[in-house]
């Protein structure tokens, strides 16, 4: 054992100490005295009380304001607010929690390697990737190297593999993240070089700006942190997996944990005993947006009328733009029309239909309708002979957020997963804004900077989630900077996107592929819920078909929510 | 009660080792002598312990009689006080008054007299040339 030197670390010079706290403390000591020794007079002129127990009070008294500068330092919260006597013993006191600031400097972000072969490779785990001065590795949460299978490959849980995807003109990509040291700015679409090269290995692109990570953190950010983290920071508890995911992934902007028994908690209904392990769903969102077009052969069904085939996006996509026939660009696809995805789940025991929405698990399946043209019912779209069949191409542009495959990698690493608790990862759901209309006033003879308010909206809004929520004041408060004199209403239109897919397809369902008109007839419709006011954007919804057989597993609440704004959804009216 | 016992002289103070100073009232008479003679403010604990007496005296304030008899007097009540306030809550004999007159000053020499009155009834009186 170490014995502190308190005199020297903790202990106030004798000037520091109030002649109040001296006072007091005296009068606690001769209280004291008096009760054991009654018959002693230590009063204040007494020999004993002048010579004896005042010195001793301020001896005393500053025993205790270093004892009380001892516990301050263990106290966290005064470390916090930077109040802290001894730095060496509150780092070494803090490293019993695990928590330095070698870790959180890292920065990160997501890269495509882009191959020309669709095989099997393997990234060393030793490889470095380097853009200018910065160096990178692969962020992997398992043991071993990186495995890069073929499209459509089988992979083992637990292990740090992908699949390539076909991004079309014989490319095959794959979105893996890095995690490193940045010293220059790393932009999306800056190209890297390697140590470990693969000959069939054509680029490895930056997919977003990379995150420079946190900046070296002070004691006093350290104890902030230890406080959020100390109880937990695994898995296993609500707060903890929360911390768990914003330790791991500091440029996250939304995470949350929805645990058994929550409202927005589907995956617990599936066993009425109550019997099964722990369910909890990670919701988690990064700023970051990866606009992916995925070039996608659909076999076509003569009987049906039907294209049809799997979706292989390179990540997890949150929204769909747009979809087009490659060969007949003008004809117009719109979903739910002449175009329907269908969400299968993989693991249908694990997150069942709707449940399994914006997360590895989900399977997409995507059928267009023949176009034909009114005249003389010709086909609209060419046709291609393949092998299979015939084929018709089609073009679809997601949008995806390119650090989530990376979170569920790490919240679902075997180091990580508690036991008991069963853990699935996935995007928030979105509540897609149609309208999103601020009514304003304006003062004669002044004007409002629209475009200033709408970058700001924009930024608030546009996926704002959970620990965060929607409040009508801050865009009252961007319209006010932007110069307006009053906000007399935000009108706002917006629907639940349960899943990329509009159609869910239970576990008894056929394949699209062998049998289509099966398949449709056992898919079931996602509810359509609209909101019309901002006050409902706090929604909670829990599928009002549990139950029966209709029943699709939606739920949704603040904690597992985000919102989605357009700029062209977005606009203004001055009243 | 008990406490050391101080000898007072007029060469000052000193501890007598011999015996011990018993009684509850005599040892608030000793608390309040050193009290009389402690320069007011001295003591950065209790700032209000001690008397103006010795600081007039020095600083050539007692220019007669009248003024010693004046200082004295206030040396007598800020005493009176400071004992009231600093005694035990449980004590028996307390001192319910103290009168501390002056008599002479001659040849630099303030002889003054104090009597202490004890809550019983008790008094002490003594000669003190300072």
């Amino acid at each position: 054992m170490e014995i502190p030197d308190l005199l020297t670390l903790y202990f106030p010079s004798y000037s520091e100490i109030p002649a109040a706290q001296v006072r007091t403390t005296r009068q606690r000591l001769e209280a004291l005295q008096h009760a054991a020794f009654p018959d002693i007079d230590y009063r204040p002129g007494s020999p004993l009380g002048d010579l004896g127990l005042t010195p001793f009070a301020y001896l005393f008294a500053g025993v205790e304001t270093a004892v009380g500068r001892f516990m301050s330092d263990l106290d966290l919260l005064n470390v916090s607010r930077n109040e802290i006597y001894n730095c060496e013993y509150v780092r070494r006191y803090l490293g019993n929690f695990a928590v330095t600031d070698r870790d959180t400097l890292q920065s990160s972000g997501v890269v495509r390697f882009t191959f020309v072969e669709d095989k099997d490779y393997v990234l060393d785990r030793r490889a470095r990737y380097q853009f200018d001065a910065s160096i990178f590795n692969l962020r992997m949460a398992n043991p071993g190297h990186f495995l890069i299978r073929p499209v459509g490959a089988a992979l083992v849980a637990g292990t740090n593999a992908r699949n390539l995807v076909d991004i079309g003109g014989g490319l095959y990509g794959v979105d893996i993240p890095l995690i490193g040291i940045m010293t220059t700015a790393v932009l999306a679409g800056a190209a890297a070089t390697t140590d470990y090269p693969i000959t069939e290995l054509a680029s490895v692109v930056a997919l977003m700006d990379f995150d420079f990570g946190l900046p070296p953190a002070s004691l006093a950010v350290l104890a902030e942190k230890t406080r959020r983290t100390f109880y937990s920071a695994t898995p296993s508890s609500r707060g903890g997996a929360v911390r768990f995911l914003t330790k791991e992934f500091p440029e996250l902007t939304g995470a949350s944990a929805v645990t058994s028994g929550d409202t927005e908690m589907m995956r617990d209904t599936i066993n009425p005993l109550g019997l099964s392990s722990g369910k909890l769903d990670l919701y988690a969102s990064s700023a970051a947006t990866v606009v992916d077009t995925l070039q996608v052969p659909l076999i076509y069904n003569v009987a049906a009328g039907v294209f049809v085939g799997k979706i292989l996006p390179t990540s997890i996509p949150y929204k769909l733009d747009s979809i087009k026939a490659t060969g007949a660009p003008n004809v117009i696809l719109t979903m739910g029309v002449n175009v329907n995805i269908y969400s299968r789940s993989k693991n249908p025991v694990k997150a069942p239909m709707a449940s399994c929405a914006y997360s590895n698990l989900e399977e997409l399946w995507v059928v267009v309708n023949m176009p034909t043209n009114p005249a003389n019912g010709d086909p609209l779209i060419p046709l291609e002979n393949v092998s299979a069949g015939q084929v018709g191409n089609f073009a679809l542009q997601f949008r995806q957020d390119p650090q989530l495959p990376a979170v569920i990698d790490a919240t679902e690493a075997q180091g990580v997963m508690p036991s008991g608790v069963d853990i699935l990862t996935r995007g928030f759901i979105p509540i897609v804004f149609t309208q999103f209309l601020v009514s304003y006033q304006r003062r004669h003879g002044t004007a409002v900077n629209l475009e200033a308010a709408r970058q700001e909206i924009l930024a608030y809004v546009n996926k704002l989630a959970s620990p965060s929520s929607y409040s009508d004041t801050r865009i009252a408060d961007s319209m006010f900077a932007a110069g307006a004199s009053d906000v007399t209403g935000i009108t706002i239109q917006a629907r639940v996107q349960w899943s990329i897919a509009n159609r869910f397809l239970p576990v008894s369902a056929p394949s699209l592929l062998s049998n289509y008109s099966g398949a449709v007839a056992a898919a079931k419709t996602a509810q359509d819920i609209t909101i019309a006011n901002t006050k409902d954007l706090k929604i909670t919804f829990v599928d009002t078909d549990m139950g029966t057989p209709a029943a699709c597993f939606e739920s949704i609440g603040i904690r597992n929510a985000i919102l989605l704004l357009d700029v062209e959804n977005l606009a203004f009216s001055e009243t | 009660m008990k406490t050391l016992k101080i000898t007072f002289s007029k060469n000052g103070a000193s501890f007598d080792l011999g015996a011990p100073l018993y009684g509850e009232f005599e040892c608030s008479i000793q608390n309040a002598l050193v009290n009389i003679a402690t320069l007011q403010g001295s003591d950065s604990v209790f700032p209000e312990k001690g008397t103006t007496l010795y600081k007039s005296a020095l600083n050539g304030s007692l220019i007669d009689l009248n003024a010693a008899r004046h200082a004295a007097n206030f040396a007598a009540l800020d005493t009176f006080l400071f004992l009231r306030d600093t005694d035990y809550l449980n004590a028996v004999e307390r001192i319910a008054n103290i009168e501390l007159r002056a008599l002479s000053i001659a040849q630099g020499v303030l002889t003054v007299e104090t009597v202490f009155t004890s809550s019983t009834g008790r008094v002490s009186g003594t000669l003190t040339p300072i």
